[in-house]
């Protein structure tokens, strides 16, 4: 049976992800050691951290060198702090990333009056996307009838991996989601934490490869 | 049907968040801090507050405000079946009970303006989860002469003007601000918006939240506090007006309509 593995430093918000996979039916199991992640094809790098604190563990356990590793084969979703763990540097605490994705963390204050952008938000893709086209594998939503739940104070700057961007004039510059069109994938805001739409998000992820 | 255009906010649309306040792992709601009355078991009123899509819930555990020791199995259980931010409070004075939290799974912590270690936590908790996950929980009074006082609801005493807080909180260490006021909490009367349009209130960066004496008012007082203040984020009451009010209420009809379109 597959199961998707969430990675496990002792910080990011597990249980809401695990819990979303239970609504679902579908296994999940925690990754902290480089044999467990040999186990999984899928990864989840979850949210809720500090970017200086995360990097620093993962380092801890060795685990930096083999995600990157995983990228060439395996299927990986960043949320959040582990979205933004996919790119090379972070503002925050001036922290060197794993640089699977080109691009910085940027510092949100610094294009906004507010210091957190919080709450649940409708997401715009890039002109070069299709909606429902395989540049789109996670099915992201964007309607009106569609918001997902953002909260951060650091913000990913459109790259040429980003494949939506949040639909508001104040954050149009901030990428709500990046790809590498091919198995690497990471939301700014939090699929656990968006009810149904979420649930959608984390059920087409579990799909890749396995339809 | 009550219209809630996203185009008129500067940011996300203000949050609509419901307050869960435990006594003895039953839901109370409170009226001034003085009275509390019994609304239900915590898990069946946050499943039906899933049905209602609310935007996020606080759970304020006010045993453990007084004892510091977490109703672990039950702040599990919470968040087993929340598919919704849960933020948390209440007898956060040490860093094994912030860390117990977040392990637990919850997304966001409020630390109360009168904690003795306020800023070494959030200093701790900010630079562990970040500080999106922290939050500064400040209550206040407001006389008839419409001055504001800080207030410990614990203690009924009060602790000075409410725009000293910037004095006392490092706020680079968190994100939103709740701000209650507990002359009306559970009095559903009005909330307090004319405090967004305090000067000290004004000049801080931090998504501010309002909460205390929501009636079923609906649009009119949220677009006002848009108005007011750009950083207004959101309005907190208790779980009651929510099961109270019922669907098709004008709250209910507000979180349903903003919730689908």
């Amino acid at each position: 049976m597959f199961s998707i593995g969430i990675l496990d430093v002792g910080i990011g918000n597990i249980p809401a992800i695990e819990g979303s996979y239970r609504r679902l039916n579908i296994q999940t199991t925690r990754i902290s050691t480089y044999n467990q992640l040999k186990l999984v094809n899928h990864l989840i790098i979850p949210g809720v951290g500090n970017m200086s604190e995360y990097m620093s563990r993962l380092r801890g356990l060795s685990l930096d060198n083999e995600i990157k590793s995983f990228s060439q084969y395996g299927y990986i979703l960043g949320i959040c702090l582990g979205f933004q763990a996919l790119f090379e540097f972070s503002e925050e605490g001036d922290t060197e990333c794993l640089g699977i994705l080109n691009g910085h963390v940027k510092r949100i204050f610094d294009i906004s009056h507010i210091s957190t952008n919080i709450g649940f938000l409708t997401i715009s893709p890039k002109k070069i996307l299709e909606e429902n086209s395989i540049k789109n594998q996670l099915s992201l939503r964007s309607n009106n009838n569609t918001e997902y739940y953002f909260t951060h104070s650091f913000y990913v700057e459109d790259t040429r991996f980003t494949t939506h961007l949040i639909n508001n004039s104040q954050l149009s510059n901030v990428s709500a989601a990046c790809s590498n069109f091919s198995n690497i994938f990471g939301t700014q805001f939090h699929p656990e934490l968006s009810h149904s739409d979420g649930l959608h998000i984390l059920s087409s992820f579990s799909l890749l490869g396995n339809q | 049907m009550i219209n809630l255009q996203k185009s008129y906010f500067s940011h996300a649309r203000p949050r609509l968040i419901a307050t869960l306040l435990l006594r003895n792992s039953l839901a109370f709601v409170s009226n001034q801090f003085n009275s509390y009355e019994y609304v239900g078991d915590p898990i069946v009123i946050l499943n039906i507050l899933s049905g209602f899509m609310v935007d996020e819930v606080i759970v304020i555990d006010l045993d453990a405000s007084s004892s510091g020791a977490l109703n672990k199995r039950l702040l599990q259980s919470l968040r087993s079946i929340a598919d919704y931010p849960l933020s948390y409070a209440g007898g956060l004075r040490d860093q094994n009970n912030i860390d117990s939290i977040f392990q637990l799974g919850y997304d966001k912590i409020f630390l109360s303006l009168f904690n003795p270690s306020l800023n070494n936590l959030a200093s701790y908790a900010s630079a562990k989860s970040g500080i999106q996950s922290i939050a500064l929980s400040i209550d206040y009074t407001l006389t008839i002469n419409s001055e504001r006082f800080l207030f410990n609801p614990y203690d009924r005493l009060t602790k000075g003007y409410l725009n000293d807080f910037p004095s006392i909180a490092r706020l680079d260490y968190f994100s939103d601000i709740l701000l209650t006021n507990t002359t009306l909490t559970g009095t559903k009367t009005s909330i307090d918006h004319h405090v967004l349009s305090d000067r000290t209130i004004k000049a801080i960066d931090n998504p501010i939240i309002l909460s205390g004496g929501l009636k079923n008012e609906g649009m009119a007082t949220i677009h006002s506090c848009a108005l007011i203040n750009s950083n207004f984020s959101g309005i907190a009451a208790g779980s009651s007006i929510f099961l109270q009010t019922g669907p098709g209420s004008a709250l209910v009809s507000l979180l349903c309509h903003s919730n689908n379109n």
